[in-house]
Parts: structure tokens; sequence; C-alpha cells
């Protein structure tokens, strides 16, 4: 790539986080929580708050306090996730926000004394989530920069279709949502994905996984028998549009003639940055699939550039909550999550030759079947049909 | 929290030593800043470079995987083999999907002082507000500590990096006993296009 990219590159990544935190007005934060405290009736009942106690997650007095040792084991286990199946780390990640560290329980206890501060927690519970996230992907992309594998005018095309959700979901949703409807949406799109999981697994989906990794090992083998002149270069460069329509847009790709239909790029790419603003939960891995699917792109264009798309699309959503609504980050927290991320990372490599993928996969369909039945009878119906009820 | 305050209590007098350096407060702000977001990069590459070496023969696999179909897909489309190019592309985003998760977990590795930088910071400027030149709708008219942290952490990272490009000299191995295979891009197996003749994705 070109100086004038790179430099272009360079700008453009650090003009959007200088943009992020310099909306960061300490005093628009103070308010926004200082105001919700103010409205929730003192005392020390269940939703009261105790001037006199000890200040907790948030600095709200009498908050529950994140054990930091169950944050950072919890962490370690989003890191091995990451690092063995890939996908699913996310959403591990949330359940930790949500479940494992009480503050469900917490914000859900101002439901009916304090509908703003249930709301305020919720909204820190999603940022949070995202920020772990989003600092890694800004690492990720520029590296796949540095390799050369990010073609940014196709990124920048695709993280404008983001911008639409990432901005339009947090200026709608934010401080609107309760904790019953987060966790509640949190486990249909959990459901969603498990059913993703459990199809691969399906007899039909191995099937389909086989046939394509016979068939690449069947070219691979045919390649290395061929002479290398065998091979002349096509005529056809690059892609050729052949038909468009607004039901269907044919094209030729190196000679190969693909198709797709262009409103499910357009809503496709919408909704999975709405899902991962509104849950804050990353969308980078619902992207990949997404762009090979549909539109049939070469790895090397998808990888990157999907990269790029879920940066920019988690620095605008944090941008808008931050700016909109005056979210505050539990700075430790996030810290302790970051070093138990590591060496779960660490450990990862070490146990994945021993557990086969599928069985992998299989795990997580039944921790999806858990995660999504718990939290979207909790969230629509006001009780878990699993333990812990 | 607590437990948090209480390190926090000890490493602020050696932190807050840099930031009363300069008489002029912003200065002596602006380098305190500077020499905590020094602090996190060296500390964040510490860990990142054991991640790397300790993790580096599976990041490698997972890498030639993905490096090696995907350069069979193209070869597909030189073949113009529609199924094995479909083939080989999905098992080359197979392989780019855990590649690609590992990596975001390795680099988190670097980053994690960050937190407790801002959860310190937190402790001493949540109440310090920066004017901004001008009222801006929605954010008024100043900014907090995090406005001035991270561009700062940015720029030193940077300048830490090629600093010690230049320091040290910095040779990679080999990643696999024999020569790595190197990623292919389109122009690499299709001949150059002659100018007007390809509209074009990729390099």
């Amino acid at each position: 790539m070109n100086s004038f990219f790179r430099i272009f590159f360079a700008i453009g990544l650090l003009s959007l986080i200088v943009v992020s935190p310099i909306v960061m007005s300490s005093v628009a934060i103070a308010d926004e929580l200082q105001d919700a405290i103010a409205q929730t009736p003192s005392g020390t009942e269940i939703g009261q708050i105790d001037p006199n106690a000890e200040p907790g997650f948030l600095g709200i007095p009498g908050a529950p306090n994140p054990m930091l040792l169950v944050g950072f084991l919890w962490a370690i286990w989003v890191g091995w996730i990451f690092s063995t199946v890939g996908a699913f780390g996310g959403i591990m990640a949330g359940v930790g926000h949500i479940t494992v560290f009480g503050l469900a329980d917490y914000a859900k206890s101002f439901k009916k004394t304090s509908p703003a501060l249930n709301k305020f927690i919720t909204d820190s519970i999603r940022v949070s989530n995202q920020w772990m996230v989003g600092l890694s992907a800004a690492v990720s992309s520029f590296n796949y920069y540095k390799m050369g594998r990010l073609v940014l005018p196709l990124g920048i095309a695709l993280a404008i279709g983001s911008v639409g959700g990432s901005v339009l979901i947090p200026l709608l949703t934010a401080g609107k949502v309760s904790l019953k409807s987060y966790i509640g949406y949190f486990g249909l799109i959990v459901f969603i994905i498990g059913g993703f999981l459990f199809y691969e697994t399906t007899p039909r989906g191995q099937a389909k996984k086989k046939d394509a990794k016979a068939a690449a090992k069947a070219f691979e083998d045919a390649r290395i028998n061929k002479k290398e002149d065998d091979d002349e270069p096509t005529e056809d460069r690059g892609v050729q549009v052949t038909q468009w329509g607004l039901s269907k847009i044919s094209f030729t790709f190196y000679g190969i003639e693909f198709s797709f239909k262009p409103i499910i790029p357009v809503i496709g790419g919408f909704f999975i940055a709405a899902i991962a603003s509104f849950l804050g939960i990353g969308g980078g891995f619902l992207f990949v699939p997404f762009l090979t699917s549909v539109a049939n792109l070469p790895m090397f264009l998808v990888a990157g550039t999907s990269a790029l798309t879920v940066l920019i699309g988690m620095v605008i959503s944090i941008f808008t909550y931050m700016l909109i609504k005056g979210v505050a980050i539990y700075w430790p927290l996030i810290g302790v999550e970051l070093l138990g991320v590591f060496v779960g990372s660490m450990i990862g490599p070490r146990t994945s030759k021993y557990i086969p993928d599928i069985w992998l996969k299989r795990l997580f369909v039944v921790l999806a079947l858990y995660v999504g039945l718990r939290y979207t009878t909790k969230g629509f119906l006001g009780y878990s049909i699993v333990p812990p009820f | 929290m607590n437990v948090f305050y209480t390190i926090y209590s000890y490493i602020d007098r050696f932190l807050i030593w840099f930031y009363r350096i300069a008489e002029i407060p912003i200065v002596g702000y602006y380098l305190g800043t500077s020499v905590l977001a020094l602090i996190c990069v060296v500390l964040g590459h510490i860990t990142l470079t054991i991640a790397k070496t300790i993790n580096k023969k599976h990041i490698d696999s997972q890498n030639h995987q993905m490096i090696k179909m995907h350069n069979l897909s193209l070869y597909a489309l030189l073949a113009k083999d529609k199924h094995a190019y479909k083939s080989c592309n999905k098992e080359a985003n197979e392989a780019f999907g855990k590649y690609f998760f590992s990596q975001l977990a390795i680099s988190i590795s670097s980053l994690w002082p960050i937190p407790f930088a801002l959860g310190w910071m937190q402790t001493r400027f949540s109440n310090v507000n920066f004017l901004l030149p001008f009222h801006i709708p929605y954010i008024g008219d100043s900014v907090g500590y995090t406005f001035t942290f991270i561009p700062m952490y940015i720029l030193i990272y940077i300048l830490y990096e090629n600093l010690r490009a230049l320091i040290i000299n910095n040779k990679q191995s080999p990643s696999s006993n024999d020569e790595p295979e190197k990623m292919l891009g389109l122009s690499d197996v299709f001949p150059p296009a002659k100018i007007g003749e390809d509209i074009g994705i990729g390099h």
C-alpha cells in the first residue's frame, strides 16, 4: 500500500480514537449518575441506597463490589474461548457482566424504586462489554493494515453501512432499555447463534463441511500433480458486473459467475451492527460468515475489512453512548478481565489439541441453550426455567 | 474496588511525582500523563512478547492453514473451478476466524495496563475539566481525563515502536522449519491488467 494510504489510515484511526474520548465530559458523567442516585430512595432495604455505605460498582454507595477474583477467573474462560473456538467469547464476556458479577440482580433491585438507575447500570454493562472488544479490534485492524490485508475503500464502505446501526441504536435505546428487556433480547440472540452452531454439528452441517474440506484437499492434490504452465491466465479480470437489479446483482469475479440479492448486505450489515451496539457484543463473528456467504468475497478481503468494520462500529457506539448519556466505566474490572483473557489465551492453545473441534462446538451449543433459556425466560417471563431459579 | 484503592494509594505517591515536576500545572499534567502512558506501553509490550513467544507454534499453524487455503482459493479462481474456489475460501475463512480471535486475545495482553491507569487517573482527575476552544452541542464546553490519556498513549506507543526498531535490530526467525508460505494477492496470481481493463477489487 502506498504511503498516502498509510498516512490516511493512521490519521483516520487516530482521529477516530481521539474523537471518542474527546466527548467524554466528566461533568456529564457525574451529573447523569448523581441524578439517578438522587432519584433513588434512601435506606437499607432492597431497591434503596444507603448513603453511608461503602461505595461499590460505579461508586454507588452500597453497590456490589464485583469480586475481582471472580472477574479474573471468568475472563480466563473468555480468553480460553477466544483462542480455541474463536467466536462466542464476546457473549461469554457479556454473561460475566450480567450474571457472574451480580450486577444484573443489583440493577434489577431498582426496577420499581429507581428506573433511571436501573437503566443507567444496564447501559454501563453494555458499554463495558464493548470497551474490552473494541480495544482489541483496534490493535487487530492496525496489524492487518501493516500486513497489507486491508482494502481501505472496501472497509470504509462496509463501515459506513454499520455506522447507521451503531449510531441509531444507542440513540434510540440508551437509557430506555430496562435490564429485564436487555436480558431477554440477549437470550434470544444467544438462541439464534446457538442454532447456527447446532446446525454445524448435525450430520447435514458436518456433511457440508466435509464436502468443502474434501474439495479443497482434492484441488490441492490435483494442483501438486499439475504442471506449472497448465494454468493459463484468464482474460476476465477483476469484477465485471453482468446484471444490475433490485432483486439480483450478478457479477463475474475473474471469470467465475456469482450473484446476490442487494437487499441482503444492506439489511444484514445494518442488523449486525445494530445487534452489536444494542447488546454490547462485537458482531465480528457475524460479519465474516455474512460476507463470505453473501458476496463470496476472497478471505483476504473479508478478514481485514471485517476487523475494521467491527472497530469502527465499536468506536461509534461507545462514542454515542458516552456522548449522549454519559455512561461511567468501572475501570478496575475491565483491567482484571483483560489480564484474565491473556491468561486464558495462553491456556487455550495447550488444550485445543486434546479437544476436537466438533466437541468444542457441542459444548458451546449446550452453553448457548442454557444461557438462551435462562436469559430469555428471565427477561420476558420474569423467572428462569433453568437453575438457579 | 477497596483493594484497588489500596493499591492506588501505594503507587499514587510515585505516579503523582511526575505530575509535579513542572511548575506550570498543565505542563506537569501532560508530562505526568506521558510517563504514565510510557509505563503502560512498556508493561504491555512485555506481556505481549511473553504471549507471542509462548503461543508462537499455535498461532503459526493457524496462520499457515489460513494462508494455504487462501492461496489455493486463488489458484482455483485461476483454474475457473467455482466449487474448489468456494470450498477453499470457506476453509480459509474458517481458519481466519480462529486466527483472528487468537490474535485478538493476544492483542489484549498488550492493553491491560490502560484500564488500571485510567482507574488511577479517575481517583485524581475525575473532577478536572479541560475546556474546549468552543461549545459543542451535546458535549458542552469541556472534556475529561480520558481525552488526554488515550491520544497520549497512542503517540507514545508509536514513538516507542519506532525507537525500538531503531535500537534493536529485530530479525524475525522463520515460523516453521520450511520457508513460510506467503499470502498471495490477486495480482500475484493473475498477470497485471492493462490500464482501464480491470474494475478490480484487491490490492
